[in-house]
């Protein structure tokens, strides 16, 4: 029970990953949601972590190092597409954004 | 050290929760509400409040967040190279060289488009 | 513990390193001087990916050669795509030529713009030649994350705005989950390689035997992710928004390069890395495929906004693709699945820019998108008009035009796979596409113009419409020898 195992950091991860997941769904403000995407990434870091250290591998962790990397280019596009928006816009209401329709 | 020991932990953090949820819905269902606009107003040292609360923050903030954020990640591909920095050599000198004088164009290019700038 | 380093093969790199070695440089003369960047960009951007679509035949791809150890692939499969996305990549570069809706106009920010369609070429071909998960994803996401920016180009009109921003949102959640799935088919089978991943799952799947639940789940969360990539149903919500919003170049970009490199991916993951359990994912696929056919050209007949029409077609093809995808049977003599998939994306290029560049070529002279703006563009621009009318008949699939052939072989692939009830979905939903595809005819040549017309000289974009409908018309007449190319998939994927 004490000893750490692979399966409490794919708990862990998979946790964070719903939390994440729910928080997209059903939060309206972007940059919650943003921060959602942000958490289930992360969770997605703490199973390749978990994996890798479970398999005695390194491949894991550089997959982790390039899922920040990726998440840091996501995040800096993203942010910059919601400075742009503000600007506009003046709201991070993804329900007052209702320009595009049929 | 055995889940047992963790015990005090749990009682904490029961404890608190426990009275915390109660003392809010306590306070929720007894006290009247009679409300004016003085009361709604958010505490500020007794003065009107002439500015709303949260106030704006200029975009340059963010800016300089954005390439921030951008410029220290790449960092963490620069610690392995730097632990197994013995090992790798002269070849791994030149790729991370490589590496670095990419990320230095990226800096010359915002430098340049004023990005840099703090006005 | 020793480490040693060994040189990559660099003479397989030389297609994606033309192409990267011009965004740098496109980056670094603007940064320089604005003016020279300013003149320069736009030859730089074309003569970069043609010299990188030349320096294609400098690798011998029949070899299968790999470097970073197996993480590169210079294989057919990997042509094939470079060669899509850089045709995409240099038909989109003419069709952005002169854009002067929301300061696209030559100058402002230009060298910025063409910077940022080459990396997300780049990031296509890095899929198409991926040969590990890591690469594959670098390369997936280099594709989406550019023309996210792309889509708010027009940053001063909130549509741009909020299209890119709903297409960031869910291609990100998209990413995560996709990630996710990854991160399980790692833990699962012990490696990010492709081919080792098949490997090891080979020994683990018994046909017939029900899968292990944590192989279904990686299985589900990769489909997902994938699926929100292709803009499967019901995955899709982001596309018609994001095409209606984004620039009208841009759209054309993104309804097709980003698309390649998703189908790509699709290709790389479930095709060769999880080919044992193909019996699982083709029938998937099936179903992906029909449903999202049925809801793209349905909802396209109800659309006035040519781009939202436009993007719900792109739906629809997308089902096409998929359906040849579900043609899948394990690499076996005679599966065409793949082949005629990157086939229809590389019909699918021209005719598609086509008709999102006939619509800039619109924008260009005053008029709006809407089916109204269309109305008498025969009598004043008879060649726009027949040019608009071939896209048009080709994106529905007349022979003996190209966009016929590519839905032909799909069709031929699924009669050969056994599963005729998709090709004939594919026939009726094509007779169900004919109802908005032809309505834009009829405005085109039966009604009376609207709107005012300011006349100006667009050369670059005539000259890539001129090519794209000669492409259209000729292509599929001489497609043999690229069909050939394309059915070479087997040795690169099995």
């Amino acid at each position: 029970m004490t000893e750490l195992s692979a399966t409490h950091f794919l708990l862990l991860s998979a946790a964070l990953f719903i939390i994440g997941m729910v928080g997209v769904l059903t939060r309206r403000n972007i940059l919650v949601i943003f921060m959602c995407i942000e958490l289930m990434l992360n969770a997605v870091n703490v199973s390749l972590i978990g994996f890798a250290w479970e398999l005695h591998q390194l491949t894991g962790q550089v997959f982790a190092l390039f899922v920040i990397a990726i998440a840091a280019a996501e995040a800096v596009v993203g942010l910059g597409i919601v400075m742009a928006l503000t600007r506009r816009a003046d709201t991070v209401d993804i329900d007052e954004l209702r320009q595009l329709r049929e | 050290m055995s889940l047992v020991d963790y015990a005090v932990i749990g009682l904490l953090v029961l404890t608190s929760t426990v009275m915390g949820t109660v003392l809010i819905l306590v306070g929720h269902f007894v006290r009247p509400r009679k409300p004016t606009p003085a009361k709604l107003q958010p505490y500020e040292s007794g003065v009107p409040d002439v500015n709303p609360p949260r106030g704006r923050i200029t975009p340059r903030f963010y800016l300089v967040a954005l390439l921030f954020v951008v410029f220290d990640v790449e960092a963490i591909f620069i610690y392995p190279w730097a632990v197994a920095f013995d090992a790798l050599a002269l070849y791994g000198f030149l790729q991370a060289a490589l590496f670095v004088g990419i990320l230095l164009i990226g800096l010359l290019y915002e430098w340049r488009k004023g990005a840099l700038e703090w006005v | 513990m020793p480490l040693r380093l060994v040189a990559p093969e660099w003479s397989l790199l030389v297609p994606p390193l033309i192409v990267l070695g011009t965004i740098v440089l496109l980056l670094a003369i603007d940064a320089v001087s604005e003016r020279a960047a300013r003149k320069t960009a736009l030859p730089l951007a074309l003569v970069g990916q043609l010299l990188a679509l030349v320096s294609l035949a400098t690798v011998d791809w029949g070899q299968g050669a790999t470097t970073f150890g197996v993480s590169y692939r210079a294989d057919w499969f990997a042509l094939v795509v470079s060669l899509i996305a850089l045709v995409s990549g240099i038909l989109s570069v003419l069709v952005s030529a002169g854009y002067t809706e929301s300061g696209l106009e030559p100058g402002v920010g230009l060298a910025e713009y063409l910077a940022l369609l080459l990396f997300s070429v780049f990031g296509t071909m890095v899929v198409g030649a991926a040969g590990d998960l890591i690469v594959l994803l670098l390369g997936l996401e280099m594709s989406a994350v550019a023309v996210y920016a792309l889509t708010a180009f027009a940053r001063r009109r909130l549509t741009s705005v909020e299209g890119a921003l709903k297409y960031f949102l869910l291609g990100a959640f998209a990413s995560a989950i996709l990630i996710y799935g990854m991160a399980w088919v790692y833990g699962l089978t012990g490696s990010i390689v492709l081919s080792d991943i098949a490997h090891t799952l080979r020994t683990v799947v018994t046909p017939g035997q029900p899968l292990d639940p944590a192989l279904l789940l990686a299985l589900l969360l990769l489909a997902v992710g994938l699926g929100f990539k292709i803009a499967a149903v019901p995955f899709h919500m982001w596309t018609p928004d994001a095409y209606q919003g984004a620039p009208t170049p841009v759209s054309a970009y993104m309804s097709v390069v980003p698309k390649v490199a998703g189908f790509a991916a699709v290709a790389r993951v479930l095709v060769q890395a999880l080919q044992p359990l193909s019996d699982q994912w083709a029938g998937l696929l099936g179903i992906l495929a029909l449903i999202t056919m049925v809801y793209g050209n349905v909802v396209a007949i109800a659309q006035r906004d040519l781009k939202r029409m436009l993007g719900y077609s792109a739906i629809g093809h997308t089902g096409y693709m998929l359906a040849g995808l579900a043609a899948f049977t394990n690499g076996l003599a005679g599966d065409r699945s793949v082949g005629s998939v990157l086939f229809y994306l590389f019909a699918y290029a021209f005719m598609n820019i086509g008709a999102f560049g006939v619509i800039a070529w619109l924008q260009e002279r005053g008029l709006g998108t809407t089916l109204d703006d269309v109305a008498g563009l025969a009598g004043r621009a008879p060649l726009a008009a027949l040019t608009m009318a071939i896209f048009m008949l080709s994106l529905m699939g007349m022979p003996p035009l190209l966009g016929f052939y590519a839905k032909y072989y799909v069709i031929l692939a699924l009669i050969e796979a056994g599963q005729l009830w998709l090709a004939v979905a594919i026939v009726v939903m094509s007779a169900v596409s004919a109802f908005f595809y032809l309505r834009v005819v009829t405005q085109m040549y039966f009604q009376e113009p609207g709107g005012t017309w300011r006349p100006v000289r667009t050369p670059l974009l005539g000259l890539g419409l001129t090519l794209m409908a000669v492409a259209t018309l000729a292509l599929g007449l001489v497609s043999g020898p690229i069909l050939e190319l394309a059915q070479h998939w087997p040795a690169a994927l099995t």
